[in-house]
C-alpha cells in the first residue's frame, strides 16, 4: 500500500463506511463527507452507487435551491396550460428509494435543511404552498457533501446528526483511493445475514456507556453505533457482534462526533497500522486485552478522533471550540424590490422594477373572469392592470459585528489573543451569511483599527499578527472610533453591531489626558450617543467580579451586559452569535 | 401512516405530562418543547393525536364547529343551526395538524380556491391550516425557525380565536381555536418574545443519561422499525386507557376546588421569580387543576402546584444580565425558597 499511512486509514474507514450504508440503509440514513470536489471524492462516490444499485436514483441537490423545487409545489406552466392544479415532485420525492447527494451541504440554506430532516424523520414530504395541500411518502439516503474549508462551519447540525457516518477525504491522496475495502458480493451477502444478527445486551449497555465516557450523549449517535455494530457483524459473517465489531462502530460513528478539546484526548496512543483496521473488517480474530472492553471502545474513538485531527487540523480543532454555537442571527431586515426572500404580495406595476408574482396575479383575477366575459381571440385568462401582484420581497442586511477591546494593562495580551480567536470563530461562522467582523484596539491615549471590516479568515490571521498591548485605559477614545466606523458602515448599508471587551475602568480621557473622572464622563457622554444613535452593542465585563463603572457604561449605551472574567474565545463568539441583531 | 404510541416513550416525563394536560385542558395555551436534539419531541407530539379523546361536532360543518357553541361565529353551519342541534352533532376526533416550515400564507389563512375558479369561475373559499386544526392540535416543528410573516398570523389568531381572511375579492370568518404545539433547538435561532409568550406551558428536553433508560428508548425504537404495525397493536390498550382517563379528567375539571393558601402560594411563586403578568399565575392555576382532574383527585394540593410550576413558569423569568443560570435550575431555586424545602 503507498501512501503515508493516515491517508489509507483515512480511506478504508470512508470506504467501510459506505459499505455498511448498503448494508443497512433503513438504519444508518447516509454519511456526511468532508471533501472538496475531486479524484478520491469521484472514486468513493463510484464505489458507493455501484454498491447501492444502478437502478436507485441519485438526486442532485445544489445549495442555493428553491424551497419550491425541494418540497415540490405548483407545477405553473402546466397547471395554466391544463386549467387545473398541476402540482410538480420535489427533489425529496424524486430521491425516493434512492440517494439525495447534496453538494456544499454546508452553504444549505436553515429552511432546506430543515425540510429534509422532517421528510427524514417522517418517511414523508409535506406539502401545504400555493393551493397544494399534499403528504406523500418518500424515504432516501442522504449524502452530504462539507465542501468547507478549515475552520469554517460543515453542513447544518440537524442533518448532521441524522446520518450515521461523518468522514474526512481531504487527507487522502489518489494513490491511497484505488482499492474497495469490501466487494458487491460481501454486501449482498451481509444483507440476507443483517436481520439474524445478535447484539447482547450487554454489549450495547457497554457501547452505550463508551459513548457516555467520550461525552456524546445524543440517543441517534448511540442507536447507529449499535446498527453500525449489527452491519459490521453481517459483513464479517458473524452470527453476534463481537467486540471487535463493536470497537470498529465506535470508531467509526462516534469519534467524529466527539467534541473533547484536543489536549484531553490522550497522546499516547499512536494511528493504527493500516493493515489492522483491514483485518478488522475481514476474519482476524478478537483483539487479545486485559483492558475491559469499555475502556477499549474510549480509546478507540480517541485514537480515530486523533486520526481525523491530524488530517485536518485546523478544522477539527475550531469545532471543538465553537462546541454549542451554531450561529447568530442574519442583519436587520429590510424590504427590497428585487432582491431576497418572498414574504407575501402587493398590488404593483410589474413595468416599475419589480417581480410579478405569477400565481397571485392569477388568483387576483380569477373571481373577475366571469364578468369579463369572452373575447374575440377566445384568450382563456383575461388579465387586467388591477390584477397585477408584485412579489414582496424582504432581505437581510448585512451585519457588521465591531469589536472594541481593551488592549491595556497586564492581562491585555490574554484579552487580544481571545478577541482574535473570537473574530476567527465568528468569521468562520459569519461566511454563509455575509456579515463582517472588525476590531479595534485601545490602550495607552489612543485607540487604532487594526482590522478594518472583513470576512476573510486569511486577513484577519495577517493584520492580527503581532498585537499591542499595554498601558492606559482610554476606553472613551475606543467607543468613540467605534462610533466613527459604525456610522460608516451603516451608511454603506450594514447593521453594525458593537461588542466591548473590557473592565469599564477608563483612565484617560478623550484628548488623551490622564485621569479617572473625566475619562468617566468621557465614557458615559459617548455611551449616550451610541444609544441616541440607536447602534445595537454588548458589553462583556472582563473583570472578576461586575464592575460598577462597566454597568453604568452598558446601562447608558443600552448594551447588553455579560460578566465574562475568563473571556475565552469560544465564549466571547457564542455570545455575540446569540445576540447579534435580528 | 402508523406513528410510534404515546405511552410507548420512554422518560421524558415532563414532556408527557404537559401534551396531557394540554389535551384535558386546552385553555392552558399550548406546550413549546425545546431542547436537545434526538430525543423524540416531535414523537411525542405526533403521538398526543391517539390520546384525544373525541369530540361532539355539528355534521357537515367544515369547520367542525361545537354544537353547544353560540350561534353566528361560523359562516357555514351558523345560521343555519336550529334549536334542535342534537341530531346533527357528531363526535370527531380533534385534529393533530403540522404546519410545516416553508408553507406559504395562502395556506395557513385558505384562500380563494384556484382550481375552482380558473376552471369553472367560481369564487370559493379553500379552508387554510388555521381551519383545520380548529379545536385541535397546531403543531410547529422547528418553530424558531418559522417566517416572521406567519408568527404574525399566528399571533393574531390565536389570540382572537377567529381567522379573518380579506383577500382575493374574498372576505371570510370563521372561528380558529387550537392548542399551539412548538418543538425546536435553541441553538438554532430565538423565539420571538411575543409567540414564546403565546405558549402556556414550556419543557425543556434533555438527552437521557441514565444507562438503562438509554437501551430502553433504543430497544423500542428498534421494534417499533423492524414492525410499526404489530409494535402499535401491543400498546393499544396502554393508549386507550390514557385516552379514556384524558376524557374523564375532561368532565370534571370544572369540579377542581383550589385552596386559599394553594392560591396564594402560587402568587408568591410568581412574584419570587418575577414571571410578569397575569399569564403566568393564570396558566399555573390551569395546569395544576387539570393535573389534580388527571391524578383522580378533587382538590389541587401543594405537592401538585409544585409539581407543575417549572413548566408553566420556565419561559416567564425576569431577564437578568448578570444570572447566567439557565432557566430550569432558577425555576428550581425559587421553588425550594417560596416551599421552604
Amino acid at each position: 500500500m503507498i501512501g503515508d499511512g493516515s491517508g489509507a486509514a483515512l480511506w478504508q474507514l470512508a470506504d467501510l463506511a459506505s459499505a455498511l450504508v448498503a448494508v443497512d440503509p433503513n438504519g444508518l440514513k447516509g454519511v456526511s463527507v468532508h471533501a472538496s470536489a475531486g479524484p478520491v471524492r469521484d472514486v468513493w462516490t463510484d464505489h458507493f452507487s455501484r454498491r447501492f444499485g444502478a437502478d436507485a436514483p441519485f438526486v442532485a441537490l445544489l445549495s442555493g435551491i428553491s424551497e419550491d423545487r425541494v418540497i415540490g409545489g405548483l407545477d405553473l406552466a402546466a397547471t395554466l396550460a391544463a386549467g387545473t392544479l398541476v402540482s410538480e415532485k420535489g427533489l425529496l420525492k424524486q430521491a425516493d428509494g434512492g440517494v439525495l447527494v447534496a453538494r456544499m451541504a454546508e452553504r444549505l440554506s436553515r429552511s432546506n435543511a430543515a425540510h429534509i430532516a422532517t421528510a427524514m424523520d417522517q418517511g414523508a414530504v409535506q406539502i401545504e404552498r400555493h393551493g397544494i395541500s399534499r403528504r406523500s411518502l418518500t424515504s432516501f439516503l442522504l449524502v452530504l457533501f462539507d465542501e468547507s474549508s478549515d475552520g469554517l462551519a460543515g453542513p447544518p447540525a440537524l442533518l448532521k446528526e441524522r446520518v450515521a457516518f461523518h468522514f474526512e477525504l481531504d487527507g487522502v491522496s489518489i494513490r491511497d483511493a484505488d482499492q474497495a475495502v469490501v466487494d458487491l458480493a460481501a454486501i449482498q451477502q451481509a444483507k440476507s445475514l443483517l436481520d439474524k444478527v445478535i447484539l447482547s445486551e450487554e454489549t450495547a449497555r457497554t457501547i452505550d456507556a463508551a459513548a457516555l465516557g467520550v461525552g456524546v450523549s445524543n440517543l441517534r449517535a448511540l442507536q447507529f453505533t449499535l446498527k453500525a455494530a449489527r452491519a459490521l457483524a453481517a459483513l464479517d459473517g458473524s452470527a453476534e457482534v463481537l467486540s471487535r465489531h463493536a470497537e470498529l462502530a465506535v470508531r467509526l460513528v462516534l469519534s467524529s462526533r466527539m467534541s473533547l478539546p484536543p489536549d484531553t484526548v490522550e497522546t499516547e496512543a499512536s494511528p493504527p497500522a493500516p493493515e489492522q483496521q483491514a483485518d478488522q473488517t475481514g476474519t482476524s480474530q478478537d483483539q487479545q486485552t486485559d483492558k475491559p472492553l469499555e475502556d477499549q471502545l474510549i480509546d478507540a474513538a480517541r485514537l480515530t478522533y486523533q486520526l481525523q485531527l491530524s488530517a485536518a487540523p485546523t478544522k477539527l480543532r475550531q469545532r471543538g471550540l465553537a462546541k454549542g454555537i451554531t450561529g447568530g442571527r442574519s442583519g436587520a431586515l429590510r424590504d427590497s424590490r428585487n432582491r431576497g426572500r418572498q414574504v407575501g404580495s402587493k398590488a404593483g406595476d410589474p413595468r416599475r422594477n419589480g417581480r410579478l408574482d405569477l400565481l397571485a396575479t392569477l388568483r387576483a383575477a380569477a373571481p373577475w373572469q366571469s364578468f369579463r366575459g369572452d373575447t374575440k381571440s377566445g384568450a382563456r385568462l383575461q388579465l387586467r392592470s388591477e390584477d397585477f401582484r408584485l412579489r414582496h420581497l424582504r432581505m437581510r442586511t448585512p451585519t457588521v459585528v465591531i469589536f472594541v477591546v481593551d488592549a491595556s494593562g497586564s492581562l491585555a495580551m490574554s484579552r487580544m489573543a481571545e478577541a482574535k480567536g473570537a473574530v476567527e470563530l465568528l468569521l468562520s461562522d459569519c461566511y454563509t451569511r455575509r456579515d463582517q467582523v472588525a476590531l479595534i484596539a485601545f490602550r495607552r491615549e489612543t485607540a487604532d483599527l487594526l482590522l478594518p471590516p472583513t470576512r476573510s479568515l486569511v486577513r484577519v490571521r495577517r493584520s492580527l499578527a503581532n498585537l499591542p498591548a499595554g498601558g492606559g485605559t482610554p476606553l472613551a477614545s475606543g467607543m468613540a472610533e467605534a462610533v466613527r466606523l459604525a456610522v460608516a458602515e451603516r451608511s454603506r448599508g450594514r447593521s453594525p453591531f458593537l461588542v466591548f471587551l473590557s473592565d469599564g475602568k477608563a483612565n484617560i480621557s478623550l484628548k488623551g489626558e490622564a485621569g479617572r473622572d473625566i475619562a468617566d464622563e468621557d465614557c458615559h457622554l459617548i455611551a449616550r450617543q451610541i444609544r441616541e444613535i440607536g447602534f445595537e452593542s454588548l458589553f462583556l465585563d472582563t473583570s472578576r467580579r461586575p464592575s460598577e463603572k462597566a454597568i453604568s457604561i452598558a446601562a447608558d449605551m443600552g448594551a447588553t451586559y455579560r460578566l465574562l472574567p475568563f473571556a475565552d474565545s469560544a465564549a466571547v463568539s457564542a455570545i455575540v452569535g446569540q445576540l447579534m441583531p435580528s | 401512516m402508523v406513528v410510534f404510541p404515546f405511552s410507548a416513550i420512554v422518560g421524558q416525563d415532563e414532556l408527557k405530562r404537559a401534551l396531557i394536560l394540554a389535551a384535558v385542558e386546552p385553555r392552558i395555551g399550548g406546550v413549546l418543547a425545546l431542547g436537545d436534539r434526538g430525543t423524540g419531541k416531535s414523537t411525542a407530539i405526533r403521538a398526543l393525536a391517539d390520546l384525544l379523546p373525541k369530540l361532539p361536532t355539528v355534521k357537515d360543518c367544515p369547520f367542525r364547529c361545537e354544537p353547544e357553541a353560540p350561534t353566528g361565529m361560523c359562516a357555514v353551519c351558523g345560521f343555519s343551526r336550529g334549536t334542535n342541534v342534537s341530531d346533527k352533532a357528531r363526535p370527531q376526533a380533534p385534529p393533530v395538524i403540522d404546519l410545516p416550515l416553508g408553507a406559504t400564507e395562502d395556506r395557513v389563512v385558505g384562500a380563494l380556491d384556484l382550481e375552482r375558479a380558473l376552471v369553472g369561475g367560481e369564487k370559493r373559499f379553500e379552508p387554510g391550516l388555521l381551519a383545520l386544526a380548529h379545536r385541535g392540535f397546531l403543531y410547529i416543528d422547528e418553530v424558531n425557525l418559522l417566517e416572521d410573516h406567519l408568527v404574525d398570523v399566528l399571533l393574531d389568531v390565536a389570540a382572537s380565536g377567529e381567522n379573518v381572511v380579506e383577500r382575493e375579492g374574498l372576505s371570510v370568518r370563521h372561528p380558529a381555536r387550537f392548542v399551539l404545539v412548538g418543538s425546536g433547538n435553541p441553538e438554532e435561532g430565538e423565539l420571538r418574545p411575543q409567540l414564546l409568550d403565546r405558549f402556556g406551558i414550556s419543557v425543556d428536553v434533555r438527552t437521557p443519561t441514565d444507562l438503562k433508560q438509554r437501551m430502553e428508548v433504543v430497544r423500542r425504537r428498534d421494534a417499533f422499525e423492524q414492525d410499526p404495525e404489530g409494535f402499535t397493536a401491543k400498546w393499544k390498550r396502554a393508549n386507550s386507557t390514557l385516552r379514556r382517563k384524558i376524557e374523564t379528567a375532561r368532565d370534571r375539571i370544572e369540579d377542581i376546588t383550589l385552596s386559599d393558601a394553594v392560591l396564594e402560594k402560587a402568587v408568591q411563586l410568581c412574584v419570587a421569580l418575577g414571571a410578569d403578568g397575569l399569564r403566568g399565575e393564570l396558566t399555573l392555576m390551569r395546569s395544576a387543576r387539570a393535573q389534580t382532574a388527571f391524578e383522580g383527585k378533587d382538590v389541587v394540593s401543594m405537592e401538585t402546584l409544585r409539581l407543575v410550576a417549572p413548566s408553566a413558569l420556565r419561559h416567564r423569568l425576569r431577564k437578568d444580565p448578570l444570572d447566567e443560570t439557565d432557566a430550569t435550575t432558577r425555576v428550581e431555586r425559587a421553588l425550594s425558597e417560596v416551599f421552604q424545602e
